[in-house]
């Protein structure tokens, strides 16, 4: 009898236990060497969520595939990390005769990392499929401007427009991949610094640098991105070495992480974090009711409260580092009037608020953290709001392709460097618009936009746009992370770029 | 009145009928003796009576009729009235027929909580009663007893006083002094004639034990292989028996060494 | 069958004194907790952020600021009364479904037994989980996954005693008296099984509770921003080299429920 006390007693000391040593899907991180190493010019790299299921680049729809594919592919342009777009595939992209000519010449001598060498094939190959020539779904509405293409020849490539198009050499990202090849979902080839090698669902992607690289080559060897779609599993594999570098952390996480180990980086993450809401559901189909929320949640709270104050506020779908097109006096639009969201709420017919659903992907610790702060300041204007924490694939599945849900709170990113990936998004009969956002001005402006060939005058069309989505209450935007990252000491050549990318090329090991 | 016509049990997994058409009467008033060894189809006989036979298991065919009504024609729920009320039961073995936990006198309420709707001090009057009918001798004690607190001649009055309180027709007893020292034995006997004598309830009392049977019995039958051989009174029967094997049952003894 | 009323000598029973002082903390603690919080367990403060157990702060304060020592009352109630839902539940159904095939047998308890097979295949928490996935997250929820899980557990025990006495000279004797099946399983039977299911009732409670700290802390059981033992045990985590005593006093209470309800059902087998 008292053997089964004992027993008791074990049990819950081991629960206990257990709450502290508890390691992610019950598989340990390998706990390698970090000096080994660097010494053996690798690196492991903590990632949050796993990729998505294809690693076709042009099917890619998680932020988190394209930060790491980024090192993978490359299109006739890609962004350096200023936000400019600098010639890649192409060794020259020449926009004429005010804007309806683009004349592009071909680097030569690329490879991909079949060893085959990239040619004016693969390129209409790819341009092709991503603007839906190939007669389906065309991936980059944008490219669908593009009236003839030529190939004057074999290096030369000639595209022209109906109307002219101040941005289309912004979506000359789209990454070149090779014509014959059907097995991009599986086994990705690009042309990349980096070659892909292999990919375990839910666990990793391990590339390899690419030694026939036209460009500079990377310094390190081997890089295995670790999927941990836990947080505290993450910071553990920080402190285990297993893992050399970690972004996207919370300022929690960050806080705990080793300084002595760890330098400590801060950016942003260039995500538009919002409270999203469904606009073709009540009660926010009543812009009122928007509005309402928009006034009643002090989101200096949200930042003060989850984020250690780090972060910036945000108040349209566009963040700051896109200094062109930011449209700052937006950010405070909505100032924190309680007062004022209860009288909305009341004339919408809600004068005791209501309830609702945030769905929110629980592997995303600050998203979590957000939505837990939101349901306070809900509350204190009357509205009752209950997380429901769900897998990312049935986010995606549910929430972002669905749209089966009422509110979510997630950050939305812009695919390419342009103001039409951060707004087109809410264009009402945009295939991704998962906010059901309807306004017919707003639309009148997109259209408006894509016509105005003037540069200066097209800004001026987007920042009505953001105006628009702001005065709308079209959801009730948040700030733009601040993003955390830990460094092992020794690894150097981390940059911040203004689109959601991991440049790991630019990554070296000091020397030892 | 029990009236027992023709009655014939095969039981599916043996090859002879278990009882194999037998007639036998209780009068009003009296205490007839049911004897015979074990198989000879007098257990199955009281089963029958009291409704505990499978009927899925065996074919039976005959009539038991306990004051013009046919046991053997009433479904589960009918039968349910009859039993405790109109058909009393007492066991071979008091300690075990009694559950533990409950106490004596509140066991002995059972029927009438059952099949009446008097109130629990109606109740205990009346089982105080039946006490004092089958003497023992301090009825309050015992009826706040638990069962391992009296002695086996006492759980066995307790028994019977549980069968009396609903005032029935007729009272089964199904060997109920074998599980009783010698002279608990003949306590029980004794009040059970004279429970007889004074309330005039028919009793059919089952034993293998002759000597049992002849203490309390008016009548008695002999049952051998299913079939009864032999019936008449008790006296004349013990000292001039006309059948064999009511010879042997008197001869020898211990009976159980006799095979059959 | 033991004589539940020997006057023996009162023995100090060490385990049934010690379960009972501990359970009764816990229900205590559990109880007030329904109506009294020193503070308001969701109320958030920036400038009180994860802050040492202090007089103010008896068990110090969490990453939004809130009072811990008032969450782990919320959070323990939450558990507690899952667990005891769970128990009422998943024990009610189980007692009666056991003693229903227990004592008709036949082809209902074959279908029933493998059917309760198939269910104890498999892990307690994927079951839970499985039904969790149909009815959502939720305190109720997992109380009624948990219950669904347990049912065949208390099924068996009470299976084999109501099989095991309906043969017995009482029940018999019962019966002849006139009772009926139900009757019968009601007042004699059940009373005459309670000795063998206190003890599961007892471990149920305690395995409830640790599985629904489990589900929570897994995310699919009570979901912030309402307290829940697990999910705090989740978070606490994450941050046991910034705040030790978050893990440390959800884990103490937890313990403390689990521990003292198992040493009271030890203490009753005694008994």
């Amino acid at each position: 009898m008292l053997k089964r006390a004992l027993a008791f007693l074990l049990a819950a000391l081991l629960l206990t236990l257990a709450a502290c040593g508890k390691h992610e899907g019950g598989k340990e991180p390998d706990a390698g060497a970090d000096a080994g190493r660097a010494g053996e010019n690798s690196l492991v790299i903590g990632v949050a969520q796993d990729l998505d299921e294809s690693l076709d680049p042009h099917y890619a729809v998680a932020a988190g595939t394209r930060e790491v594919m980024f090192n993978v592919f490359e299109g006739l342009l890609k962004p350096d990390r200023n936000g400019n777009l600098v010639p890649a595939i192409a060794e020259s992209v020449n926009v004429e005769e005010n804007g309806t000519v683009v004349k592009i010449t071909l680097r030569s001598g690329v490879k991909f990392h079949n060893g085959a060498t990239v040619t004016m094939r693969d390129v209409l190959y790819s341009l092709d499929r991503v603007r839906g020539a190939d007669g389906k779904e065309a991936l980059l509405p944008a490219l669908t401007a593009i009236d003839t293409v030529e190939t004057p020849s074999d290096a030369e490539l000639v595209l022209r427009l109906a109307e002219a198009q101040p941005e289309l050499t912004s979506y000359l990202t789209f990454a070149i991949i090779p014509a014959d090849y059907t097995e991009q979902a599986t086994k990705p080839v690009g042309t990349g610094p980096y070659r892909f090698v292999e990919r375990v669902v839910l666990e990793r992607v391990v590339l390899e640098r690419f030694d026939d690289y036209w460009g500079e080559k990377a310094s390190i060897e081997r890089v295995t991105f670790r999927v941990i779609e836990n947080a505290e599993g993450l910071l553990l594999g920080l402190q285990s070495g297993a893992l050399d570098l970690v972004n996207h952390l919370t300022v929690t996480q960050a806080a705990s992480v080793d300084k002595t180990k760890f330098d400590l980086e801060e950016g942003t993450m260039n995500l538009v974090q919002a409270l999203y809401l469904n606009n073709a559901v009540k009660p926010f189909d009543d812009v009122r009711v928007r509005q309402a929320l928009c006034y009643g949640v002090d989101r200096n709270e949200i930042l003060s409260l989850a984020f250690d104050g780090r972060g910036t506020l945000l108040g349209s779908s566009m963040y700051p580092a896109f200094t062109k097109y930011f449209d700052d006096s937006l950010t405070n639009y909505y100032t924190y009037d309680p007062a004022k969201a209860k009288e909305l709420l009341a004339e919408a017919g809600y004068p005791d608020g209501f309830e609702m659903k945030i769905t929110v992907p629980s592997n995303y610790q600050p998203h979590m953290d957000t939505a837990e702060v939101l349901v306070q300041l809900l509350g204190k204007i009357g509205v009752k709001a209950k997380i429901e924490p769900v897998e990312w694939s049935v986010w995606v599945d549910r929430v972002y392709t669905k749209r089966d849900f009422e509110s979510t709170v997630i950050g939305v990113d812009a695919s390419s460097m342009t103001a039409r990936a951060m707004l087109e998004r809410f264009v009402s009969d945009y295939g991704k618009n998962f906010i059901n956002y309807k306004n017919d001005e707003y639309d009148r402006l997109f259209a408006e936009a894509q016509n105005t060939f003037d540069d200066a005058q097209q800004t001026a069309v987007y920042k009505k746009m953001e105006r628009n989505l702001t005065e709308n209450a079209a959801s009730l935007y948040i700030q733009d992370l601040a993003d955390m990252v830990a460094v092992r000491k020794g690894l150097t050549g981390l940059r911040f770029y203004p689109v959601y990318v991991l440049d790991v090329a630019a990554l070296s090991w000091d020397a030892q | 009145m029990l009236e027992i016509k023709d009655l014939r049990i095969r039981f599916y997994t043996r090859e002879r009928d278990a009882v194999g058409g037998i007639n036998l009467t209780v009068n009003d008033g009296e205490i007839l003796g049911l004897v015979g060894e074990s198989g000879s189809g007098k257990t199955v006989t009281a089963m029958a009576i009291g409704g505990l036979l499978d009927r899925a298991a065996c074919d039976v065919s005959g009539q038991i009729l306990l004051d013009g009504t046919d046991l053997l024609t009433l479904d589960s729920a009918r039968f349910r009235k009859v039993r405790g009320k109109t058909l009393g039961v007492v066991f071979q073995d008091p300690s075990a027929a009694l559950d533990p936990l409950m106490k004596a006198g509140r066991q002995a309420e059972e029927a009438l909580l059952i099949h009446t709707s008097m109130t629990k001090k109606e109740r205990k009057a009346a089982v105080l009663q039946a006490f004092a009918a089958v003497e023992l001798r301090d009825p309050e004690r015992v009826y706040d007893s638990y069962p391992h607190e009296l002695s086996g001649g006492m759980q066995q009055r307790v028994m019977i006083a549980a069968a009396l309180v609903t005032d029935p027709s007729l009272i089964l007893l199904d060997e109920p002094t074998t599980a009783l020292d010698a002279g608990v034995q003949a306590e029980i006997l004794a009040l059970l004639k004279r429970l007889n004598a004074e309330k005039r309830i028919s009793m059919l009392l089952i034993s293998h034990d002759l000597s049992v049977v002849r203490r309390a019995c008016r009548r008695v039958a002999v049952m051998q292989r299913g079939r009864i051989v032999e019936e008449g009174e008790a006296e004349a029967l013990f000292s001039s028996p006309a059948h064999p094997y009511t010879k042997r049952l008197l001869e020898a003894i211990p009976l159980s060494r006799l095979r059959r | 069958m033991s004589d539940p009323k020997v006057k023996k000598a009162k023995k100090h029973n060490i385990l049934l004194i010690a379960g009972a002082a501990l359970t009764l903390a816990v229900l205590l603690f559990t109880f007030v907790g329904a109506f009294y919080t020193p503070r308001d367990p969701d109320a958030m403060n920036a400038a009180e952020k994860l802050l040492p157990p202090t007089l103010n702060h008896l068990f110090g304060t969490d990453k939004f600021g809130r009072d811990i020592f008032s969450r782990v009352m919320k959070g323990t109630l939450s558990t507690v009364s899952t667990a005891l839902l769970t128990v009422l539940a998943g024990g009610g159904v189980g007692i009666l479904a056991g003693a229903v095939t227990g004592y008709f047998g036949g082809k209902a308890d074959a279908v029933l037994t493998r059917l309760g097979d198939t269910v104890t295949a498999f892990p307690a928490v994927l079951t839970a989980l499985l039904v969790v996935s149909l009815l959502g997250p939720g305190g109720w929820q997992v109380a009624i996954a948990l219950a669904v899980a347990f049912i065949p557990s208390f099924m068996r025990v009470s299976r084999v005693s109501f099989a095991g006495q309906r043969r017995l000279p009482y029940v018999i004797s019962a019966r002849l008296q006139g009772a009926s099946h139900a009757g019968v399983m009601l007042r004699h039977i059940l009373p005459n099984t309670l000795p063998s299911l206190l003890p599961a009732l007892t471990i149920g409670f305690s395995n409830a509770v640790l599985a629904e700290a489990g589900m929570s802390y897994l995310g699919i059981g009570v979901t912030p921003p309402d307290a829940s033992l697990g999910y705090m045990l989740s978070e606490a985590q994450g941050m046991l080299a910034l705040a030790p005593w978050y893990a440390v006093s959800c884990g103490a209470v937890l313990l403390a429920a689990v521990l003292g309800v198992g040493l009271l059902g030890e203490g009753l087998k005694d008994a």
